[in-house]
């Protein structure tokens, strides 16, 4: 993190003396244009702020008084009145299935894609990375055509493939097409070589296999990167709709997202019941990411890489 | 060429890569590599989920793609979506940058807040921003507060595509903000110091310091951010539903509707295959100017 570096102006940091010596009260100016950073930055901020604020704050007020207080503005517009947590009750006792139900499939898909994806890729990437083998480069060509192919132009045959194995509305479906992630094997590919070879050459000296290798000295030396890149494939499964839309429809293997589409896609939307959710779905995931935001950034900016 | 016999330690070395690249390889064999060549091939024929018989029809649909007005009107959508979204999130990404390169305290808050709607679903925040457009929703009474008249946003044909520009770069330009400021942080601060002793107002050394060497994060943003834009999806089915009268059909979900509502899969893989051309002739650009700007 940074160390406090206030007291010196953007004027004297930025470009030096002779902006600052254009008045004759540097630090007057200097102040005013601190000012109007800050202002933009909280004007910015409460930008991207306030859609949550509303969301929550809605989630809490019973149904017809969403729509009360939106104008004029005001802090009823924000707080309600009475809070209540009557949506977040209703969800809990929908039929055919409780709003429950539809968490436990996302945590149950999103985790067990992390898990799968992070050892079968982590696999993958060693091998391109540490063991020379006949023909290695054109399969890590056929990888890398695999990564730039977009999931949507394999939508339709993914799912006539799926169909034909009976999978639809299975949990298979939702998990299985998601493990192997080329963009993953890339990026780890790039991390393992980083690391010293002579730390694998020590170990495999100490007669350890290749496998033992990879356990004992790359994979505990390359946590940041593996943290960072089960985030990216978590929220990757979390945030999934299209598949799981297309493949999974059925109310008992319904994920987050689609229970939350379906909502507000029915005849009349109960704008109540949606924000409670929208805040369930939202909620745990800022969280986790505000507590490893560290390695999230890191991954972002390592890779560039996204959903 | 005769190959020399693998030595014990390599054939170990071989099986191992074996074992290891096993799982990996099938899922892209099963889930990428036979899908995509039975795409190919349904894409020459009629083909109709709820009816078995299938009929070799040669490039027919590729032909009723070219000739189908409502697939002529999504592409242009997605171009116009494409355009204004890339272009506002760039330059909305920099500012934000540049903002944040200042040395400002809270940092870390003003980070976290522009970069929470990456971090949320898609899902979400297309639902929140339908009632936040609402005729009746919050933004309409900002307006209202600030004296301008309310606006139909979703509701109007001239208007629905730019709302859901507006909202996408809301939910993305955290992203792009964060490979600026990486790319920032390679921009040596004496540079700068020693322009400004030359003379340099702040504007031209931002000009002629700061956005050359930025080259290659900006690269990356536009093409990124492009292919992203092309797939763009969710908010119109939730949002929208491709209308008012067509303002907001898209691509990707013209594509979803011929599939999945009308079942006719032969002329949805068409267009998904020339969605695919147009992704990899984005993808070719990329790796092109990526290549010229890693040379500057």
């Amino acid at each position: 993190m940074r160390t406090g570096h206030h007291g010196q102006g953007i004027v004297t940091d930025a470009v030096g003396v002779p902006a600052a010596a254009k008045l004759p009260w540097p630090i007057l100016q200097r102040g005013a244009e601190q000012m109007l950073l800050y202002l933009a930055l909280i004007a910015l901020a409460a930008v991207f702020l306030v859609p949550y604020l509303w969301m929550i704050s809605s989630s809490l007020k019973p149904a017809v008084e969403i729509f009360q207080h939106v104008y004029p503005l005001s802090w009823k517009t924000f707080i309600p009145q009475a809070p209540t947590f009557d949506s977040f009750r209703e969800l809990f006792r929908l039929v055919p299935f409780p709003f429950s139900r539809y968490m436990f499939n996302s945590v149950f898909v999103a985790t067990t894609v992390t898990v799968l994806s992070l050892a079968v890729n982590a696999m993958a990437a060693y091998a391109f990375a540490r063991l020379p083998f006949p023909g290695q480069s054109v399969l890590f060509a056929i990888f890398l055509s695999a990564m730039i192919v977009p999931f949507e132009v394999l939508a339709i045959p993914l799912y006539l493939q799926v169909r034909a194995l009976g999978w639809v509305n299975t949990y298979q479906a939702l998990i299985i097409p998601w493990i192997a992630n080329p963009l993953g094997i890339f990026l780890l590919r790039q991390f393992f070589q980083e690391i010293p070879r002579e730390l694998e050459e020590a170990a495999r000296i100490d007669g350890c296999s290749y496998f033992a290798a990879f356990r004992h000295v790359v994979l505990p030396n390359s946590v940041p990167a593996l943290v960072a890149f089960a985030l990216i494939r978590f929220q990757a499964s979390w945030d999934a709709f299209l598949w799981p839309l297309i493949v999974a429809p059925s109310a008992e293997k319904r994920v987050i997202q689609v229970a939350i589409a379906s909502f507000v896609t029915e005849v009349q939307t109960r704008w109540d019941l949606t924000f409670a959710a929208s805040t369930m779905a939202t909620i745990p995931i800022i969280v986790v990411f505000l507590i490893l935001q560290r390695y999230y950034v890191q991954g972002v900016v390592m890779s560039g890489l996204k959903g | 060429m005769i190959r020399p016999r693998a030595s014990g330690l390599e054939r170990q070395r071989y099986w191992t890569a074996f074992v290891f690249l096993l799982p990996a390889t099938a899922g892209i064999v099963f889930f990428f590599l036979i899908p995509i060549v039975q795409a190919l091939r349904i894409s020459f024929f009629d083909y109709a989920l709820l009816n078995p018989e299938q009929t070799f029809v040669g490039l027919a649909n590729y032909r009723q793609a070219w000739k189908d007005p409502v697939f002529r009107v999504s592409l242009n959508n997605t171009l116009l979506f494409t355009v204004a979204l890339v272009t506002l999130q760039t330059v909305a990404a920099l500012i934000l940058a540049l903002l944040l390169k200042q040395k400002v305290r809270g940092l870390g808050f003003f980070r976290s807040a522009f970069f929470i709607p990456v971090v949320t679903s898609l899902v979400v925040i297309s639902t929140v921003w339908k009632l936040l457009y609402n005729s009746q929703g919050f933004i309409n009474s900002v307006l209202r507060t600030l004296g301008a008249g309310p606006q139909p946003f979703l509701s109007s044909p001239d208007q629905a595509l730019m709302s859901l520009v507006v909202m996408s770069v809301w939910k993305d330009v955290g992203f792009y903000m964060l490979i600026f400021l990486a790319g920032l942080q390679g921009v040596p601060e004496e540079l700068h110091e020693s322009a400004a002793i030359d003379g340099a107002t702040r504007w031209q050394s931002f000009w002629k310091i700061t956005l050359p060497l930025l080259r290659r994060p900006t690269v990356f943003v536009v093409v990124v951010g492009t292919i992203a834009a092309f797939k763009v999806f969710t908010p119109v089915y939730l949002m929208t539903d491709g209308g008012p009268a067509e303002s907001t059909m898209v691509l990707v979900f013209y594509i979803f509707r011929t599939a999945f509502r009308y079942f006719e899969m032969g002329f949805a893989s068409a267009m998904s295959f020339i969605l695919l051309g147009i992704v990899l002739v984005l993808t070719l650009v990329q790796f092109r100017l990526l290549r010229a700007a890693a040379e500057y």
